[in-house]
């Protein structure tokens, strides 16, 4: 019987909010139309609250044109 | 109440708005089973199931058709899925924890009326067993009311 090790928790961030400003001041409800998910959707990835699916995070990525590790990153906590 | 209608999605409102027609129509069906004679009358307790029933799908429909006319229609994303799902979640086991209490709560009270004590009535375990639903649906709709505020 191994021991269970209890994964820690990963540090998600991202840096939608600086690239919507750098395409154009793009606003939350324009990227959420873009990417076909609700306006409190992108405010709680941006914010951190909320982990996307891979495809969100990939369509978020697209949008701005980037590959998804310009746009996420994680570290362990 | 106003920021929170700004800030939230047509799925948020119909939550709150599902939430608040619950406790208004099963409260006023609380109330008048506990006071009224559908507390031991097997007739005026459906007759109150039913028109709380039919109420509750009334206000239901005038309110979905004013906050979609109210609010943008949004395509329903992965977020509120996910919210959905774990609310359902918590109704389910509220709904089979309340189940559980009532069911062993009916026997011994039916030994108890073998004994000689007060029999169970038809009626009031009908009415136990209506609250285990509204109690899950309550639950259900608190627990995404809180995820959607959390943001997930």
């Amino acid at each position: 019987m191994g021991t269970a090790h209890r994964p820690r928790p990963l540090k998600l961030t991202n840096q939608i909010r600086r690239l919507r400003f750098e395409h154009g001041e793009m606003t939350q409800q324009e990227l959420a139309e873009r990417t076909h998910v609700t306006r409190q959707t992108i405010i709680a990835v941006e914010a951190g609250k909320y982990a996307p699916s891979l495809e969100l995070a990939f369509r978020i990525a697209l949008t701005f044109g980037e590959s998804i590790e310009n746009v996420f990153t994680a570290e362990i906590a | 109440m106003k920021r929170i209608l700004g800030s939230s999605s047509l799925r948020e409102q119909s939550v709150w708005a599902t939430l608040a027609v619950t406790l208004v129509v099963y409260g006023f069906y609380a109330g008048s089973a506990w006071n009224g004679s559908a507390a031991t009358d097997g007739g005026a307790a459906l007759g109150l199931l039913i028109g709380s029933v039919v109420a509750q799908v009334i206000l239901l429909i005038i309110l979905s058709i004013a906050l979609a006319l109210l609010t943008p229609q949004e395509p329903r994303d992965e977020r509120e899925l996910r919210i959905e799902w774990r609310s359902a979640q918590v109704g389910y086991v509220a709904l089979v924890s309340c189940v559980l209490l009532a069911v062993p709560a009916i026997f011994i009270w039916s030994a108890a009326g073998a004994a000689g004590g007060p029999s169970p009535q038809p009626v009031l375990i009908g009415h136990a067993l209506f609250l285990s639903v509204i109690v899950s649906e309550v639950l259900q709709g608190a627990t995404q009311i809180i995820l959607y505020r959390r943001g997930a």
